[in-house]
């Protein structure tokens, strides 16, 4: 396979990209100037030689614990839960919570076979030996999320630790005629009352 | 692109480029459907939480003829099942009976009657809050609509009636074996376990759910039905079943 072949195929085999997207991609490379193509290898090649998990939250850092669980400052009592590194990613970007996450590396899913086991749910229960007060569970409103959220809820209280999870129901700037009948259950279910 | 509306069970769903889903439809108008809900997983989407697995749906789509999907252009709520996805154990039994329906049924090829017996199923599940029994029900009432019931009356091979203390149960050959017709490679039924496959064959959903399977006599009958399933899915087994093993043994 000569070289323009062989990263129209590389690059086809990414996610959402397609042969004719490959193949402007490759064009597009080829036009420019060697230094764009190696700045793009080399990024390529840090991220698999430098990015690593965390052995403790599992979020995907460059130093082992990650920034995050070694900040002193962080409230280290509070652990919220998350699918993945990118929903991490969104929370911290925030700049509201100051406490400590974990990444469970996914959520239970009977249709893909995901089990506990699967997940980093036996990690979280060693760490809830160190004084953990208070687990919130930032996992997606959707059937699987929930699941792994009641399963974890199930699994925590027991040990005396507060369990709360992220709220559901109407987005901000969302319209309530448009709701679902879904959503808007949840939204009642998760009133809460109004201060002032 | 003719506009259509239809309503049906979301099988499962999955994530489609940045924002959108590709629902899995079980509807009875037009069988298996699969459609692309656009902007789906926006927060302010007008799909909110109805295209979630397990939730019985009314939608419209433009079918776009000689198409594997179609395009989702509204969905509205009318089961949620809420009761199944509350509980781990029969959100698994729940899943097991929407990827029963997923493996066993080519696109767009319709069968009302499957899709009475699994919007029945769910909707007990939820009721009578039994998930393991009543997942038995379903591929039993599956087998049934995608015509081949399995016979647990009399012999399936000689057509002889059912005397002895042990029989066996052929997948292949499509039910219940008489002593002498038995071999060593069937799966053994005790006259309790054949009695328990055929009550539930036969009885409705809601009496069904009273039935006992506990003991060896429900060993028994679990062995079958998995033979049975294995046979129909060419070995392929189901991953909700493995769901529920991995949840049962704890992280």
């Amino acid at each position: 396979m000569d070289a323009l072949e062989r990263l129209i195929s590389e690059f086809a085999k990414l996610p959402g990209i397609g042969r004719k997207t490959a193949q402007r991609l490759t064009f597009f490379l080829l036009k420019e100037d060697g230094e764009r193509a190696s700045s793009l290898a080399e990024a390529i090649l840090a991220l698999k030689e430098r990015i690593r998990y965390c052995s403790v939250c599992f979020n995907i850092t460059e130093e082992d614990p990650c920034p995050i669980c070694r900040d002193p400052r962080r409230d280290h009592s509070t652990i919220c839960v998350v699918e993945e590194s990118g929903d991490l990613m969104v929370i911290e970007r925030l700049g509201v919570y100051k406490g400590v996450y974990h990444v469970l590396g996914g959520v239970l899913s009977p249709l893909d076979g995901v089990g506990p086991e699967d997940l980093h749910i036996r990690e979280l229960l060693e760490r809830l030996k160190e004084g953990v007060r208070e687990v919130i569970l930032a996992t997606n409103p959707t059937v699987e999320g929930e699941a792994t959220a009641l399963y974890l809820s199930r699994l925590i209280r027991p040990l005396g630790i507060r369990v709360s999870q992220i709220a559901r129901g109407i987005p901000m700037g969302g319209d309530i005629e448009l709701a679902d009948e879904i959503t808007l259950t949840r939204a009642f279910e998760g009133r809460r009352e109004v201060e002032g | 692109m003719p506009i259509r509306r239809t309503e049906g069970i979301v099988l499962r769903s999955y994530p489609f480029r940045d924002t959108s889903k590709i629902v899995v439809l079980y509807s009875p108008k037009f069988g298996k459907l699969g459609l692309l809900a656009k902007g789906a997983r926006r927060p302010k989407s007008i799909f909110g939480g109805s295209l979630e697995p397990i939730t019985y749906v009314k939608v419209t789509f433009y079918r776009r003829e000689n198409r594997e999907l179609h395009t989702l252009s509204q969905a509205e709520v009318v089961e949620p099942f809420r009761e199944v996805k509350e509980d781990i154990d029969l959100l698994g039994y729940a899943s097991a009976a929407c990827e029963l329906v997923l493996k066993l049924t080519p696109p767009e090829s319709p069968n009302p009657s499957l899709f009475r017996s699994l919007s029945h199923v769910l909707r007990e599940m939820g009721r009578r809050r039994k998930g393991e029994v009543l997942l038995w029900w379903f591929e039993l009432r599956a087998a049934e609509a995608l015509g081949y019931r399995p016979e647990f009356g009399r012999c399936v091979l000689c057509g002889g009636p059912l005397e002895g203390a042990s029989f066996g149960f052929s997948a292949e050959a499509g039910g219940v074996l008489c002593p002498r017709c038995a071999s060593d490679g069937d799966v053994p039924l005790s006259p309790g376990a054949v009695r328990l496959l055929l009550r539930l064959q036969t009885l409705p959903a809601s009496r069904a759910a009273r039935l006992s399977i506990s003991g060896p006599t429900g060993e028994q009958a679990r062995g079958a039905l998995r033979a049975l399933l294995s046979y129909r899915t060419e070995k392929k087994e189901l991953r909700a079943l493995d769901f529920l093993h991995k949840v049962a043994h704890g992280p």
